[in-house]
């Protein structure tokens, strides 16, 4: 199936292109590529700043946000003010606070670390009862029950970690009495 | 030849990717003339030959990152041209191709009609076929001048490839048409 006029036209096809294209074509495509690439650059910018914006979105809402959890921090680290109602608890606090400090401070220069340790984690547990407790204070105002576990709380914190250091100071002298002897 | 050609091309085509003046312009300094051709044989006017030869530069520039190598950047970039001919024959509203396939109508097999009367010769051709309606000319042209096969017409002008074939063969019995007329009438004058 031999197409006469195809193998005409291939023959002759180099002579088809007789034009020549204008020289003033390559300014306009290069000036449009310069366009072009302006344009490209724009959404950069653009991107940059969406950027900018979305950073000091986030840092106002961090600000906002932490304006707000000092405010709300400070009425329940200023116990006095919240608990001006328990007067029991205001002392319980005031007593047992600065012991417990302490005794945390002495387990951690004579007890060996592991014990230190499980101790702390044991305290943890008892803080993060009385937390609840604290909480439950607040929301349902005037419970003396609460008040109460309170309080037994702070003194469960005090006997624990007295009746360890106890045990760690008697086998101390125990050691050293056996040095002695 | 054309993975030579791709391979002579990919330093300079590297280089226009980062946007260098100079590779562009060595490109099109390597293209431009044959792609302005393409681009008059396709729409038979110089302005708009031009304006469509800055848009597919530009175009091809801009997208380049596209080229994958796996073909020649000259058939790439022929591509483009060709569908930004296409484009603004649309606009013209010239270019109707038929796209129901004519199912009665028998097409005829070129070895079966008798062209030993017909010498074909090159000028009267080209001549011969701006005088016919556009859809047939431009079948006619990218078959015969651009070098596409009837399954590239088909994806070009979103056509079936049978159509193409029919299309075809349609357009080259009009083409003998014209050319036996027009020789009748120089015939006469002589």
């Amino acid at each position: 199936m031999e197409d006469k006029l195809k193998k005409l036209v291939q023959m002759h096809r180099k002579e088809a292109d007789t034009l020549q294209a204008p020289d003033f074509l390559w300014e306009r495509i290069a000036a449009e590529l310069d366009q072009q690439q302006q344009i490209n650059v724009q959404p950069m910018r653009r991107v940059w700043l969406k950027l900018l914006l979305r950073v000091a979105a986030a840092a106002t809402v961090l600000l906002v946000a932490g304006i707000f959890a000092i405010r709300q921090w400070q009425p329940t680290n200023n116990t006095a003010s919240t608990w001006a109602n328990y007067p029991e608890l205001q002392q319980a606090e005031a007593y047992f606070q600065p012991m417990i400090v302490a005794k945390v401070q002495r387990l951690e220069q004579i007890g060996d670390k592991a014990l230190t340790a499980a101790l702390l984690q044991d305290l943890a547990l008892l803080e993060k009862d009385y937390e609840t407790l604290a909480k439950d204070l607040r929301d349902n105002a005037d419970n003396q029950q609460l008040v109460k576990a309170m309080v037994e709380n702070y003194r469960s914190r005090l006997q624990l970690l007295e009746r360890i250091l106890n045990e760690i100071e008697q086998k101390q002298s125990n050691e050293k009495a056996d040095t002695q002897l | 030849m054309e993975t030579v050609t791709a391979d002579i091309h990919r330093y300079l085509i590297e280089r226009c990717l980062e946007q260098d003046r100079k590779a562009q312009f060595q490109i099109y300094k390597l293209y431009s003339d044959a792609m302005y051709n393409v681009c008059y044989r396709m729409l038979k006017r110089e302005e708009d030959a031009q304006d469509v030869l800055q848009e597919a530069f530009v175009d091809a520039f801009t997208k380049l990152h596209t080229f994958r190598f796996d073909a020649a950047f000259g058939s790439w970039l022929k591509r483009i041209v060709i569908n930004r001919c296409i484009n603004v024959l649309k606009k013209r509203k010239l270019l109707t191709i038929n796209v129901e396939e004519p199912k009665l109508v028998h097409i005829p097999d070129d070895t079966e009609t008798d062209e030993s009367e017909i010498e074909w010769e090159i000028g009267q051709v080209r001549r011969c076929m701006d005088k016919l309606p556009e859809g047939a000319r431009i079948v006619l042209n990218l078959y015969l001048f651009e070098g596409y096969d009837h399954a590239e017409i088909a994806e070009i002008l979103n056509i079936t490839e049978s159509t193409s074939k029919a299309q075809y063969s349609k357009a080259r019995k009009r083409l003998r048409e014209v050319l036996t007329k027009e020789r009748a009438a120089l015939w006469k004058i002589s």
